[in-house]
């Protein structure tokens, strides 16, 4: 019976808050989705799995597999840290639930942490205990568990989850998949068939064979002898057989030798062509870096200079934005001003009219009355203009010594107010006169330089954005290559590329002339033993010949069955994985290709992917390469002569896969594994009242589609208060 | 039963079949347990369940020697 996890449920693990029973996720046999958006505990889920299987977590800091014990302080919320105090404890732990037909197991993996020191996200803050193992079984029927003992048995009931031979095919994370299934090492698909068939039992029967066979024909050769009648002719044929085995024995080496050679140099050239690959994308992304850094540095300038020209507009007579909200204080100052020169000229007058009285009041012509009248006038103490008297020390008469003296009294002008501000107010009037007639059109300014600024904003926000992105990819190719280094200049790398093609042609070609001295010597060795037979003496006793020739045949025959069953395997293997990939591009416009198995001459099995005149298909999307390697990882699986018995539990498989493989993907598994749990980001959007992608929402409808859960996280909160709530959609 | 299944798979071997009279139709049930079909079957089964019993190579043959009455 299929192994089928019930639930899954955790205590204060990573986001997880809380207990077991807050945090239970129930399953059912068929497909299984657990949607999230990134953070929201996708690979904290999976890691409760390489928990149970291998005692370890995937540290998201540096990618690498630790041991629970070195990484404890890591796996606890921080809620349920932030609550412990100082010296109480806390326990965080996993719990997962399975069953195989009969039995129901559940099996809980936790450790006590102890805070020791005030700080919350020290490794030295707390002290772990791992706690012990503990497994329960039940009947199914009986509802009711009882705990397993002994250490090994515990052992037991957690690998029949999943065994550990097949977890490669069945428990996988990302782009893992593009390592299960590497085409470049011969042992990949080896191991796959190895897995799969008995071939180990036909090696082992071609050993024995091999040297069973050998000692019937010693004791036949011996047998010979002691009858006293061996020929000459025998002797020389029997020497000749020895020779030709030993020939043989040394070109099967050779052959060895030179598919060892051809199998390293075709490595070599898979490594280099990748790692090409990756220089010549590496060299197209620096270029693209490049180019986007130009027009990044010439945008921020076009903004930076934009920026500056904002302040010129608060002056420049075209915007005149300095006017802005004195709208109203041109009518205001037009009174203001009205007033200030009607006081002024009142002022002006009042005071002309004080100094000058006569000016303003006399009719008499100018300059009169003249200089002698005057002096008459004052001579005579009289005024004869007015004809009244003006003695001296008067008023009259004083007035009268003024006027004589008229002509020669050069006085400024006495200013008629303290401050005059007519000409100020008069540049004023000049000066705003511009500024008056665009408050109109300010607003719509301002309102225009503002959507500019934020254009300009947005396209260096947008630029930034593609330079990170670009600089990201290019951070990632440079991790994907083998041992990359900068060093490596893409000269030399094709050089070494060439290198290994000649090798590998060399290579190849010896071993085709090898095979062909193999075919030539086991023929004359054929013919030899045909010899050997005929003139072997008529009155052996049968059994030694019979038992030569049954031990001679079968050594034949079972390398014949061992390469058969290999063959058949990597055929049955074919025919599955075309089926399968046909299910997966089902939803692609892709027109549907066929995968295909060669053998190599170093006998490693490589995949082609051929259209429909044979031609191969080189290229395609890193989507398409992996929906091809599943195709064959799924076949390996669905080959099983036997059901395939366990779940597949995949962490983020899609995350290259278009929409259309992601819709494949979901209904080809549901075909080939009793149960999958898959945990996908694809299906999430944020935007959507539900969460979930139209194809989420279709797949919500497919009968093939046992849960759906949604989980999310709350956002904004920090770290302490982080904590994943999920939803059961289905 | 695997250890009849390599059997018939390693007998099916076109040769060994003409070569030792054994027809198509009979291939199927061929059995690693006596009674034996003939010689050659009864060596065959020898090797292969002496060595799921972890038999060496010189303790497997003395017992072929005994199927051919040579020991």
């Amino acid at each position: 019976m299929a192994s089928i996890i019930n639930s899954i449920s955790f205590k204060n693990f990573f986001n997880y808050y809380g207990d077991y029973e807050d945090t239970r996720y129930d399953f059912e046999e068929g497909v299984n989705i657990i949607v999230a958006d990134n953070g929201a505990g996708k690979s904290k889920f999976f890691n409760a799995f390489l928990w149970l299987f291998y005692d370890q977590i995937l540290d998201s800091d540096d990618k690498r597999k630790k041991a629970i014990k070195d990484i404890a302080y890591k796996i606890i919320s921080d809620k349920a840290k932030n609550e412990t105090s100082l010296g109480s404890s806390l326990v965080s732990g996993i719990r997962v639930e399975y069953s195989t037909g009969r039995f129901k197991y559940q099996i809980t993996k936790s450790f006590t942490a102890t805070r020791i020191k005030e700080n919350l996200t020290d490794y030295d803050s707390w002290q772990i205990v791992i706690d012990d193992l503990e497994v329960d079984q039940s009947e199914i029927i009986l509802h009711r568990y009882k705990p397993v003992y002994d250490y090994d048995e515990k052992r037991k009931i957690i690998n029949r989850l999943i065994l550990p031979d097949l977890r490669q095919y069945s428990f996988l994370q990302g782009e893992e998949v593009d390592r299960i299934i590497d085409f470049s090492k011969k042992s990949s698909i080896e191991d796959a068939v190895r897995t799969l068939t008995n071939i180990s039992k036909y090696e082992e029967l071609v050993e024995l064979i091999r040297d069973i066979a050998k000692k019937s024909e010693n004791d036949l050769n011996k047998k010979t002898k002691e009858t006293n009648a061996q020929t000459d002719r025998l002797e020389k044929a029997q020497q000749e057989k020895e020779t030709l085995t030993f020939m043989l024995k040394k070109e099967v080496e050779s052959l060895s030798e030179f598919q060892k050679l051809y199998e390293d140099a075709e490595r070599e050239k898979n490594e280099l062509d990748q790692k090409y690959a990756n220089a010549e994308k590496r060299k197209e992304l620096d270029e693209k870096i490049s180019a986007k850094n130009r027009v990044l540095k010439s945008a921020k300038e076009e903004y930076d200079s934009f920026l500056e020209g904002i302040n010129n507009k608060f002056f420049d007579g075209n915007f005149s934005w300095i006017s802005l909200g004195f709208e109203n204080h041109v009518e205001d100052f037009k009174e203001k001003i009205k007033l200030f020169r009607q006081n002024r000229y009142e002022k002006r007058a009042l005071l002309k009219a004080s100094e000058s009285p006569n000016d303003y009041f006399t009719m008499l012509p100018v300059n009169s009355p003249d200089a002698v009248s005057l002096e008459n006038m004052i001579d005579s103490e009289h005024c004869y203009v007015c004809d009244r008297p003006a003695e001296k020390g008067s008023d009259a008469h004083n007035y009268l010594l003024k006027l004589k003296n008229r002509p020669n009294e050069n006085k400024p002008t006495k200013e008629f107010v303290k401050n005059d501000l007519e000409e100020f107010f008069g540049n004023l009037q000049v000066n705003a006169s511009p500024f008056c007639n665009k408050f109109d059109a300010i607003p719509q300014s301002v309102l225009r330089t503002k959507e500019r600024e934020g254009e300009l904003r947005e396209r260096v926000d947008k630029l930034n954005n593609e330079l990170k992105s670009l600089k990201s990819q290019r951070k990632d190719i440079l991790i994907a290559g083998a041992e990359s280094d900068e060093n490596d200049n893409a000269l030399s790398i094709i050089n070494q590329f060439k290198g290994a093609i000649k090798r590998m042609e060399q290579a190849s070609n010896k071993i085709e002339r090898l095979e062909g001295n193999i075919k030539e010597l086991k023929h004359n060795l054929s013919v030899t033993e045909k010899e050997i037979e005929n003139l072997r003496p008529k009155d052996l006793p049968e059994g030694y010949t019979l038992n030569y020739k049954i031990c001679s045949d079968l050594e034949e025959a079972i390398v014949n069955a061992k390469e058969r069953v290999f063959d058949n395997m990597v055929n049955l293997l074919e025919e599955h994985a075309n089926r399968h990939f046909q299910n997966l591009i089902r939803h692609n416009d892709l027109a549907g290709g066929i995968l295909k198995f060669e053998k190599t001459p170093a006998g490693s099995i490589s995949l082609k992917y051929i259209d429909s005149t044979g031609n191969e298909v080189h290229g395609g999307s890193e989507g398409f390469q992996r929906m091809k390697k599943f195709s064959v990882v799924m076949a390996i699986i669905s080959v099983n002569t036997t059901q395939y018995n366990y779940p597949l539990l995949a962490d983020a498989p899609l995350s290259a896969f278009g929409k259309a493989f992601t819709e494949g993907f979901f209904e080809a598994i549901g075909g080939v594994f009793p149960q999958s749990i898959v945990l996908v980001k694809e299906l999430y959007d944020g935007d959507d009242e539900m969460k979930l992608s139209d194809l989420g929402k279709k797949l919500i409808k497919e009968d093939n589609i046992k849960t759906i859960y949604l989980n999310t996280v709350n956002k904004g909160v920090e770290q302490i208060d982080l904590v994943t709530t999920k939803t059961k959609l289905k | 039963m695997e250890r009849d299944k390599i059997l018939q798979e390693i007998l099916s071997d076109p040769e060994i079949m003409e070569k030792y009279n054994i027809k198509k139709s009979e291939l199927k049930t061929l059995k690693s347990g006596p009674p034996y079909y003939n010689k050659i079957v009864e060596v065959l089964s020898v090797i292969i369940n002496d060595n799921d019993n972890h038999m060496n190579s010189s303790q497997i043959y003395k017992k072929i020697k005994n199927v051919h009455n040579i020991s």
